[in-house]
């Protein structure tokens, strides 16, 4: 299972690839992207270190509590345009309800738990932490 | 003795990415914020009302555990401690 805060491209397919097993059912994929808020882009910045700390425990919690075979998290850090990947989950389970609570627990106690931020970069250059 | 406060966001573009104060002997968390504060007075609201709004969303992390903001008066520092200041988070 991948656990990662990364300058790097992701790659849904290979994250999907890597998780499939005969007995998984249902896999879910999250992939939350830069939306064009009139924006160019973002910066993301991330305090890696404690960050990776709480991916790990939210994804142990959702092991845990929904009837999982793997979780994967993924999310990115630094200048990203719009459109780009910024954050990329894969959930699988035997079915498919797991998959998708397991998924949306996840995403939800990313955004509140994890020390993450997002500066938008607008058109005219100006920036604004969100 | 000498702590080291790390800024992440908003904040570091406030106070820097890392920055050392040096504090009297049983300083605790909150003797440090004040003195953040009173260095960045940008962030002099936010630091003062932590313990009143219960964090407003702030996180403070204490050699990277997180504190109770009811606990940052009984908190005290020691030579060499690693204070984190988060604004809100926003990712996902």
């Amino acid at each position: 299972m991948v656990i990662e805060i990364t300058d790097r491209e992701l790659s849904l397919e290979d994250l999907v690839a890597g998780a499939k097993r005969p007995d998984t059912g249902a896999v879910v994929a999250f992939l939350g992207t830069v939306r064009d808020d009139g924006i160019s882009g973002v910066e993301v910045e991330a305090y890696r270190e404690v960050a990776e700390e709480e991916l790990a425990r939210i994804r142990d919690e959702a092991m845990a509590t929904f009837d999982l075979k793997s979780l994967d998290v993924v999310h990115r850090v630094g200048r990203l345009g719009v459109g780009e990947d910024i954050v990329l989950i894969v959930a699988t389970a035997p079915h498919r309800q797991a998959a998708f609570r397991g998924c949306e627990f996840v995403l939800e106690e990313i955004k509140r738990r994890a020390p993450i931020w997002k500066k938008e970069i607008r058109i005219d250059g100006g920036e604004r932490w969100v | 003795m000498r702590v080291v406060v790390r800024s992440f966001a908003r904040f570091r573009e406030v106070v820097g990415e890392e920055a050392a104060f040096d504090l009297p002997e049983g300083s605790t968390l909150a003797d440090l914020l004040e003195e953040v504060a009173s260095a960045h007075p940008g962030l002099e609201k936010v630091l003062s009302e932590l313990e009143r709004a219960g964090g407003g969303g702030v996180t403070v992390l204490l050699n990277r555990r997180g504190v109770d903001p009811s606990d940052l008066r009984r908190t005290v520092l020691e030579e060499g401690d690693e204070v984190a200041i988060l604004p809100p988070f926003s990712g996902g």
